[in-house]
């Protein structure tokens, strides 16, 4: 049976609402609903009503009403989503885990934290730092994406090259169910008995459950870092290295890269030291033991210069590096100066294919005639072409999303897939059938019906609406 | 009529926001409130929502425009560049025109035009700091130099140290100056904030300090040296800040900092005392002074600067900036506490700012907290080092 629609929200539920989080964190004014209406993709949806719980307890208590009255919640973080995950839809609840913001243990002999779904990935690595410890998936938008949405949309990063993305780091979570109930998934322990179901959350993009704390795994600070800037003048040179260091059997910590039209943008936002001249760029930087780097680093100098690298120059100081790594990290934000606009793919092809797939990304942005800039996790063969536009031109919006779902077949024909890390959210629904056969999407179908049988949970997301059955 | 038009101009300038959610981590209004409404992002999406014709006017908008520091670490740290100052006093400008002010700032808005103060008091008693001082402070002389003490220092007497230390380092090297006594009216800066015009208080200000013949204003306060600075129009004198000028006569060998300041409690360790410098937006993100209140301290003996986690352009709000104070004086306080965190955490013994509404508002906090950790101005820091202590 489908959730409710948004008139189920009347004022005896509001009541109950305040009742559970206090009046001042349940917001309906049409100024606060249009404040929540929106992510950092291209996608709204305007919520009926916003709470800001503070608990677990509080969100248990929510979705026990919610489930009673079936209304839809859509369980979000930062905002930050790059496809439309936390938009709401379909009305209903904007459950906003911001307050949630406490850190629940850190056990440093374990290597293990305990920490809130609403605390930003950066403020539990400046927790963490005093220690010597981090925790490693470290997505661009750290400094305002929170734990809970990392594991949501199971957040890589630029060093998840070499340390794995959020699913790598998380071995525990506490979930709140669509009825209410509240489980515990995993824990300190490596392993748990039964079904990987920590696994099966991380990534869910909220539609299985609302997570409410994480526990993940901290990996001591690294004794040495080396990071280098690769200069390309032809994007080709650029990515045959990237795919040269990787059959040469090096895991440098990361290995991105961005190229001209990006860097022209970043370089006006923080003056890193970009060069705006040359067509592409690898931010190659390697860290562990300070014995053998420098071998590593000469062999990856060795192999950019063999690919018509026209310097590779190394970060003098921490502050060189921390300039560097602003300037990737800005990036998508700083596209502004551009285009009012973006929508940024995120498929992710076999790393040897990545000099055709940037040539045919290329190929599609002159033929629609919009401008495509490139900044990702070339390592991972993560590809992010960020399609600039303003949706003020008539239409423009249809133009992009076409280009869009031409990159995301190409991604797939080249032995790829559709989203790296950005999740499928409203954005690349139509893309499911690309990857998924009818039979693996009811698969997953099935997977959502256990968990959450009247689709409360960000429905709409991830699954195409297509006629399934319930398994028998 | 809902004048619009006033907001069309910054169409452009918000349309490059790409909701990318930075501006969350540096907001230090988002960073106590955790909601969308104090952020950038989610005041540009409103204002656009109006233009396109998708929200009304309503209280609630005009609060959470106004509900604001004005501190513009949004602006500093967003990757796109986009101009939040020109959005934010277009859209204040905007809501003043429609007559949407909120009411503390109507009510501030009165005091200002009728008692030419900020405290809404008679404005002959800007004098009453200098009463028990062992120091005749001229007004109204014609002089090289005119101190403009601005509202806050001259009326709230927790902080009529600044001045009073002011005008004894003065004194101490042989600068003459005069103040406008009476004849200063506030020079603007919460209306313009507020998006109103003030031309009566722009002309009357200059008149008066050209009557006198002066080639200097000089004002400890970082709000007027911002307003007289880049609000106003050019006059035949220059502004300088407090601090320039204090910087300016270590260095000439006018005044000499020769013992260390007293400060220290029985039990204290022993050392330099460690003092950390809070910018204020004024004075530093908003008008590039950041040395010279630094210089001061560095030539000062027995001192050693410390700085907070944030600091320079990136320095965080004390909480008092804009008119938030007036709009939700809570939410200042809170902010504030949180500053002092930062001071606490690199375990400063003092807070030297330079700006009485910075003062203001850390003391405020502090003493909430029963935090013994004294709030004050660069001149009173460099008068304690002036004298032996007796």
């Amino acid at each position: 049976m489908p959730a409710g629609s948004s008139a189920m929200i009347d004022e005896s539920i509001l009541h109950a609402l305040r009742e559970i989080v206090g009046p001042e964190h349940v917001l309906t004014d049409p100024e606060d609903l249009l404040l929540y209406a929106y992510d950092a993709s291209i996608h709204s949806g305007r919520p009926d009503v916003v709470v800001f719980p503070e608990s677990t307890e509080q969100v248990s208590r929510i979705m026990a009403l919610a489930h009673a009255h079936r209304i839809p919640v859509i369980p979000r973080g930062g905002g930050t989503n790059l496809s439309g995950g936390s938009v709401a839809s379909q009305g209903g609840i904007v459950l906003t885990l911001s307050r949630m913001t406490k850190v629940r243990e850190i056990d440093i002999p374990n290597q293990r934290a305990v920490v809130e779904a609403g605390l930003y990935n950066l403020a539990l690595q400046e927790i963490l730092a005093p220690y010597g410890y981090l925790y490693a998936p470290d997505p661009a938008s750290q400094k305002v994406s929170t734990l809970g949405g990392n594991v949501a949309e199971n957040a890589g990063g630029p060093h998840c090259l070499k340390y794995g993305v959020t699913t790598n780091h998380v071995l525990g979570l506490e979930v709140v169910l669509y009825d209410g109930r509240v489980i515990q998934l995993g824990g300190k322990a490596f392993d748990t008995p039964g079904y990987d179901l920590v696994g099966l959350l991380v990534g869910s993009e909220g539609t299985l459950g609302v997570v409410t704390a994480v526990t993940v795994r901290l990996l001591h600070v690294p004794e040495a870092i080396k990071t280098m800037l690769a200069i390309f003048d032809d994007l080709d040179g650029a990515s045959q290295a990237v795919s040269d260091i990787i059959a040469a059997g090096i895991v440098p910590a990361t290995l991105e890269m961005m190229d001209q039209l990006m860097m022209r943008a970043v370089e006006e936002a923080t003056h890193a030291g970009y060069p705006t001249d040359a067509e592409a760029v690898l931010i190659i930087e390697l860290d562990g033991l300070k014995d053998g780097m420098e071998e590593i680093a000469e062999q990856i100098v060795e192999i950019c210069r063999r690919n018509r690298a026209r310097a590779v120059q190394v970060a003098r100081s921490a502050e060189e590096r921390d300039k560097l790594w602003a300037g990737r990290r800005g990036a998508f934000g700083a596209t502004g100066r551009i285009k009012p606009a973006y929508l940024v793919n995120d498929g992710t092809v076999p790393r040897t294919a990545l000099p055709q797939v940037l040539r045919q990304v290329r190929e599609i942005g002159q033929r629609y005639g919009l401008p495509i800039g490139n900044v990702f996790h070339a390592g991972d063969g993560n590809l992010h072409p960020l399609i600039l536009f303003d949706p003020r031109e008539e239409g423009i919006l249809e133009l992009v999303e076409r280009a869009g779902a031409e990159i995301m077949r190409i991604c797939v024909e080249a032995g790829g897939t559709i989203t790296g890390e950005h999740g499928i959210g409203l954005e690349k629904i139509h893309g499911m059938p690309l990857i998924a056969s009818p039979a693996a999407i009811q698969a997953m179908r099935w997977v959502k019906e256990a968990f959450d049988p009247i689709d409360l949970l960000n429905p709409g997301k991830v699954l195409p609406q297509t006629s399934v059955g319930v398994p028998s | 009529m809902d004048f619009k038009e006033l907001l069309a101009p910054y169409m452009d300038e918000m349309l490059r926001c790409t909701r990318c959610g930075f501006c969350q981590a540096a907001c230090p209004t988002y960073d106590a409130l955790r909601m969308e409404s104090a952020v950038a992002r989610g005041k540009i999406q409103l204002l656009l929502s109006v233009l396109n014709g998708r929200l009304d006017l309503s209280p609630k908008l005009s609060y959470y425009v106004y509900r604001c520091l004005d501190c513009r670490l949004c602006q500093q740290t967003c990757l796109s560049g986009v101009r939040t100052d020109e959005i934010f006093e277009g859209a204040r400008r905007w809501l003043a025109h429609v007559d949407a002010l909120p009411a503390p700032l109507r009510a501030l808005e009165e005091r200002v035009f009728t008692s030419h103060n900020i405290a809404g008091e008679d404005n002959t008693h800007r004098t009453l700091w200098q009463e028990n001082m062992n120091l005749e402070v001229p007004a109204g002389q014609p002089a090289e130099a005119v101190f403009f003490v601005g509202c806050v220092a001259s009326l709230y007497p927790m902080v009529y140290s600044i001045p009073q230390a002011f005008v004894q380092v003065l004194q101490r090297a042989g600068v003459t100056f005069t103040t406008l006594g009476g004849e200063e009216w506030c020079c603007g800066y919460p209306l313009i904030s507020a998006g109103r015009d003030v031309e009566p208080l722009i002309e009357h200000n200059i008149r008066a300090v050209e009557a006198l013949g002066a080639r200097w204003l000089i004002t400890s306060c970082p709000s007027c040296y911002h307003t007289w600075k880049l609000k106003y129009p050019p006059a035949s004198f220059q502004v300088v800040h407090a601090t320039e000028l204090l910087a300016a006569l270590i260095d000439e060998g006018r005044i000499v900092p020769a013992h260390p300041p007293a400060l220290r409690r029985a039990g204290d360790t022993a050392g330099p005392l460690r003092v950390t410098y809070h910018d204020p937006c004024d004075l530093g993100r908003k008008s590039g002074v950041y040395d010279a209140p630094r210089h001061v301290i560095t030539s000062l003996p027995g001192v050693e600067l410390v700085e907070m986690s944030t600091h320079h352009a990136l320095a965080t709000c004390c909480g008092g900036g804009g008119n938030l104070e007036s709009i939700d004086p809570e939410l200042s306080a809170q902010i504030a506490g949180r500053r002092l965190a930062q001071a606490q955490r690199v375990k400063a013994e003092v807070i030297v700012t330079a700006c009485q509404q910075c003062q203001r508002t850390l003391g405020m906090a502090a003493r909430r907290q029963r935090l013994r950790m004294p709030v004050m101005d660069v001149a009173e820091l460099l008068l304690s080092t002036l004298e032996e202590p007796a």
